[in-house]
């Protein structure tokens, strides 16, 4: 599929994603060895944003703070493109695996992928680490080869959801979860690592990613999400 | 591995407007609005729809999710990958889904079993993003089927911008040109190529202020603020030349496309950018400019102007649809697809 070319991850406060995520994006380029005009996409995954937002993209506000290609169109210019997916913690996957589907198609061979979340409010109860991840995407290179990503609905409990709504009585945007969640603990062998179910994507791929230098073989890492469904990547090394 | 002779089709498409249908003289006459501005002859926009009290986002995206799976005449559980692209999944307390994917939430109510399942965020773009990833999974073998859904329900942000005093917040005025609705398409394989077609797309992030979406920080719902001028400008100073590279990238000849398709802000937006694209390749065949009465439907609005199109027997069989989508961002692409066998014997 693709190529983890080189990564970065940092633990965030409640919030900063897009500071931390630009300083972070920089470093990641840097150590890739290429230039921040190479890269012609950014794929943004996360839950939470700041006030909710809905649009734009989280994704295109990391690309205006790196200035990759933002301006006009011109008959020979180059582009980037940007957008977010989700789905709740497996957001990481998901968003590799969109990479995976376009980056063979666009002129600019480098992706983004960027990691994380922001408290909404400060009136949200956050019981979360909060990591914000980048990493430089290829096509080819040296670095840890996407081989598959597989998905599995067979534990969804449909009623274990995530709901953001406005509190009447404190007059003031939070979040509510329902839904019971088994309490899944971090299972980790030689060749398969998976985190807590309570996590936030960030904190699957930090641990993951502390777990991948000095590999030799395959990894798998699989992301259980609190509603029961669940995604594994298959690295190869 | 993908085989060589894999490509893709669109299976069937469907749009959904829900029944209650609002003047727009009913809250932006002008004497509603600051220097008694004509909101009608600015937009073009003479009504829009609205949900009805139960109805929310995902209401919206079943009733296009089943109308799209029945005309596709395929067996829910053929489908093998659900992405939902709803920009607002906002129910009718005006809550917003956050967790899981709202396409998780959509496929378990169409019966779609065995399909991954996620949301993809691009503004009003998000559509045609998601339909971009469909492809590319389709064609590389990964998935057989895709369902691409989105329901939006939005028009809570006119009653935000109501409530402001517009002199002092004239961003909100661009919140008046919207409307609820949905839309669903089916993707699958052919051995047909070239009958879906994707421009090189581009985000000019110079533009990623000029719309901002969001819930309203001291009131239950959400809220916009736009630029819509700037933001107008930034597509229009742009579009000529997209389109051009977009023709040329995709090999279409302009005056073989039979129907053209533009994300409709207002039908006076759509009126200026079809200008430029006269100037530039000829007449375009048919602009199907139709959303006086739908307004802008921010996701879904090129499905429920191809389901207008549908119900007024304008589409036939393999005839070419060529879609240009904006979304906040900027968002800029492309597509160009064959309408699917038996379009205008859909009911």
């Amino acid at each position: 599929m693709v190529v983890m070319l080189s990564w970065e991850s940092k633990k965030i406060g409640y919030t900063g994603l897009l500071k931390s995520t630009i300083k972070l994006a920089k470093k990641a380029i840097k150590s890739a060895n290429i230039r921040l005009e190479d890269i012609g996409l950014i794929v943004h995954g996360g839950v939470f944003r700041e006030h909710f937002r809905t649009e734009p993209a989280f994704a295109t506000h990391i690309q205006g703070g790196l200035d990759i290609h933002c301006n006009g169109i011109s008959f020979d210019s180059q582009a980037c493109f940007s957008f977010d997916v989700t789905d709740g913690s497996c957001s990481p996957h998901v968003a590799l695996q969109s990479i995976a589907d376009l980056l063979p198609s666009l002129e600019n061979k480098f992706a983004l992928l960027c990691i994380g979340d922001d408290r909404p409010t400060k009136h949200c109860e956050w019981d979360y680490e909060s990591y914000c991840i980048v990493a430089v995407i290829g096509q080819l290179g040296n670095g840890p080869q996407l081989i598959s990503v597989t998905h599995d609905s067979s534990k969804l409990n449909i009623d274990s959801t995530i709901t953001g709504y406005f509190d009447e009585n404190i007059k003031a945007n939070r979040f509510t979860k329902s839904g019971a969640v088994e309490s899944q603990q971090t299972n980790s062998s030689k060749n398969y690592f998976s985190g807590g179910q309570r996590w936030l994507s960030g904190k699957h791929m930090h641990e993951f990613l502390e777990r991948i230098n000095g590999q030799n073989h395959t990894l798998e890492h699989c992301i259980v999400d609190r509603s029961g469904k669940s995604t594994t990547a298959k690295w190869e090394f | 591995m993908p085989e060589d002779n894999r490509h893709v089709q669109m299976v069937s498409f469907a749009g959904y407007l829900p029944e209650k249908k609002v003047d727009t003289t009913s809250f932006a006459a002008p004497s509603d609005l600051p220097r008694s501005l004509d909101f009608i002859r600015l937009t073009g926009i003479l009504a829009h729809h609205e949900v009805s009290e139960q109805q929310g986002s995902f209401e919206l995206a079943i009733e296009a999710g089943k109308k799209a799976i029945s005309r596709a005449e395929i067996d829910p559980d053929s489908i093998d990958l659900v992405i939902n692209s709803s920009v607002s999944k906002m129910d009718s307390e005006l809550s917003q889904h956050l967790s899981p994917s709202y396409a998780t939430l959509i496929a378990n109510k169409l019966g779609i079993n065995n399909a991954q399942t996620f949301d993809v965020s691009n503004a009003c773009a998000s559509m045609m993003t998601s339909l971009m990833i469909a492809e590319s999974r389709i064609r590389s073998g990964q998935a057989e089927y895709a369902l691409i859904v989105s329901g939006e329900h939005i028009t809570p942000i006119i009653d935000e911008a109501k409530r402001r005093n517009l002199y002092l917040h004239p961003r909100a005025i661009a919140s008046l040109t919207v409307g609820d609705g949905a839309a669903a398409y089916i993707l699958g394989p052919s051995k047909e190529e070239g009958r879906i077609r994707f421009s090189k797309p581009f985000t000019l992030a110079q533009y990623n202020r000029h719309c901002i979406g969001q819930a309203c920080k001291n009131h239950r719902g959400p809220q916009m603020r736009t630029k819509a001028r700037d933001l107008q400008d930034g597509v229009l100073n742009n579009l000529g030349i997209f389109l051009q590279r977009a023709v040329k990238k995709m090999d279409l000849k302009w005056e073989e496309i039979d129907h053209t398709y533009s994300h409709p802000t207002t039908p006076k937006a759509v009126k200026k950018g079809a200008k430029l694209a006269t100037d530039i390749f000829g007449e375009i065949n048919f602009l199907h400019n139709d959303s006086a009465e739908t307004a802008n439907t921010a996701s879904t609005t090129h499905g429920v102007l191809l389901e207008i199109s549908q119900n007024r027997d304008y589409l036939n069989s393999n005839e070419t649809v060529f879609m240009v989508s904006f979304g906040s961002g900027l968002a800029i692409m492309a597509m160009h697809f064959n309408l699917p066998e038996g379009v205008e014997k859909w009911s």
